[in-house]
């Protein structure tokens, strides 16, 4: 294996599993996670040459964000690009888990609109600051407070501690 | 209600050790970056063709005429591997100037590639961006594998290449804009011809997220927007197009 082969799937093999779980709480779909995650990963080997010294990882978020984004606007039969789809496999574990935690989880990023479910993932799962949510998203750093605020109201989550365990009052 | 770590922490959720399916993604990888190749010949081979009439010869993408390249110089290379004169480009950074030069890659199959570098003190090289060409043949009339800008060690490095023919001057459209790059004969070979575009000359996409952004340097995976191609003689002639393919 070439030394830049190497090195991509030395990448792909420690990024794959965060940027699968991140397009899953983005979806709601395993299947259509992992599609997203790895079309990423194949854009970004396409342009391994030219990202690898850089910031790889950043890289292929905004490409999976993307991604993901232009299929807000889409019906779900079509491919969001051109790029060929990689096949199908068996899945290792369902990624949602089966704990109710994870239901509860599920359960509610479902009731939110597509733009508040990313800013939620993208501002809590990937810890990015507002104005990096605003320039991801190309929404204004006041629209991502807005939209947190309210996905944050309708998942009853406070920013005040609490010892109610996640989904036990469902 | 629940509190934010506890929420946090339930996004974070169980982990999951299935692999990626490497092999795939590699795969589709390698046809997408073709792909993209023969798009960017297809678009410069038709604008060539738009600008200089029927009579231009165009090099096809996928049957490139049989032409027996000529070899490439024995002239040393040094011991930090310039080979030939540096050529100087004019671009300061930090107030060091940007340096292009050839060398020798260390690929099989390739007998070529430009690097550009930051002349540190006492002409001694610092940081290099390397370029090389695996895809085409390296030595084939027309334009080869571009280097794109980039950061690197908190520098920002221009869009560079070289082009093999008796190029005298070298354009390509950004955003629809006529831009054109500087050129330089390579010492060792007259018929190869080094260039490099200004900073300010090429569009691209930044990450307005990425800390660089902040301080107005090129941040990661940025897309040049670089189209139409093209180089001409001294009398104005169209040359050959080749394969200009912009990558890191």
């Amino acid at each position: 294996m070439a030394r830049g082969d190497a090195e991509f799937a030395a990448f792909a093999g420690v990024s794959f599993p965060r940027l699968r779980r991140a397009a899953f709480l983005l979806t709601g779909n395993a299947a259509q996670a992992e599609d997203a995650a790895q079309a990423a990963l194949v854009k970004t080997y396409a342009a391994w040459r030219r990202v690898h010294r850089q910031d790889p990882y950043a890289y292929t978020r905004r490409v999976m964000v993307n991604h993901l984004k232009d299929q807000w606007r889409r019906p779900v039969r079509e491919e969001a690009y051109e790029q060929e789809r990689i096949p199908d496999r068996p899945a290792g574990r369902d990624v949602a888990g089966d704990v109710t935690q994870q239901r509860w989880l599920l359960d509610a990023l479902g009731k939110l609109a597509p733009r508040e479910r990313a800013v939620v993932v993208l501002r809590h799962f990937f810890d990015l600051s507002e104005q990096q949510v605003a320039a991801e998203l190309d929404i204004a750093v006041g629209s991502v407070k807005s939209l947190n605020a309210r996905a944050l109201g309708k998942l009853r989550v406070t920013l005040d501690p609490s010892t109610e365990p996640l989904g036990a009052s469902r | 209600m629940t509190d934010l770590d506890t929420f946090r922490n339930a996004l974070e959720g169980p982990g999951d050790s299935l692999p990626p399916a490497l092999d795939d993604i590699m795969g589709a990888g390698r046809r997408l970056r073709l792909k993209r190749r023969l798009a960017t010949v297809t678009v410069a081979a038709a604008a060539l063709v738009v600008a200089a009439g029927s009579t231009v010869t165009v090099w096809q993408a996928q049957a490139p005429p049989a032409v027996q390249a000529a070899a490439w110089p024995t002239s040393a290379s040094a011991p930090d591997g310039t080979w030939g004169a540096p050529v100087r480009t004019g671009i300061k950074q930090n107030g060091r100037e940007i340096v292009l030069t050839a060398f020798r890659p260390d690929h099989p199959g390739v007998g070529f590639g430009v690097r550009a570098c930051v002349e540190e003190a006492g002409g001694k090289l610092g940081t290099c961006v390397y370029d090389f060409d695996d895809a085409a043949p390296d030595r084939s009339p027309g334009f080869h594998s571009v280097g794109a800008v980039a950061n690197e060690g908190g520098t920002d490095f221009p869009m560079y290449g070289y082009y093999v023919g008796p190029a005298a001057s070298v354009t390509a459209t950004s955003r629809g804009k006529v831009v054109a790059a500087q050129t330089a004969q390579w010492s060792e070979d007259p018929d190869v011809v080094l260039f490099w575009f200004p900073l300010d000359q090429v569009f691209l996409k930044p990450d307005k997220t990425h800390p660089n952004y902040a301080e107005h340097k090129v941040t990661p995976g940025e897309e040049p927007d670089m189209a139409n191609w093209a180089a001409f003689d001294a009398d104005g002639n169209a040359l050959p197009v080749g394969t200009p393919v912009v990558r890191g």
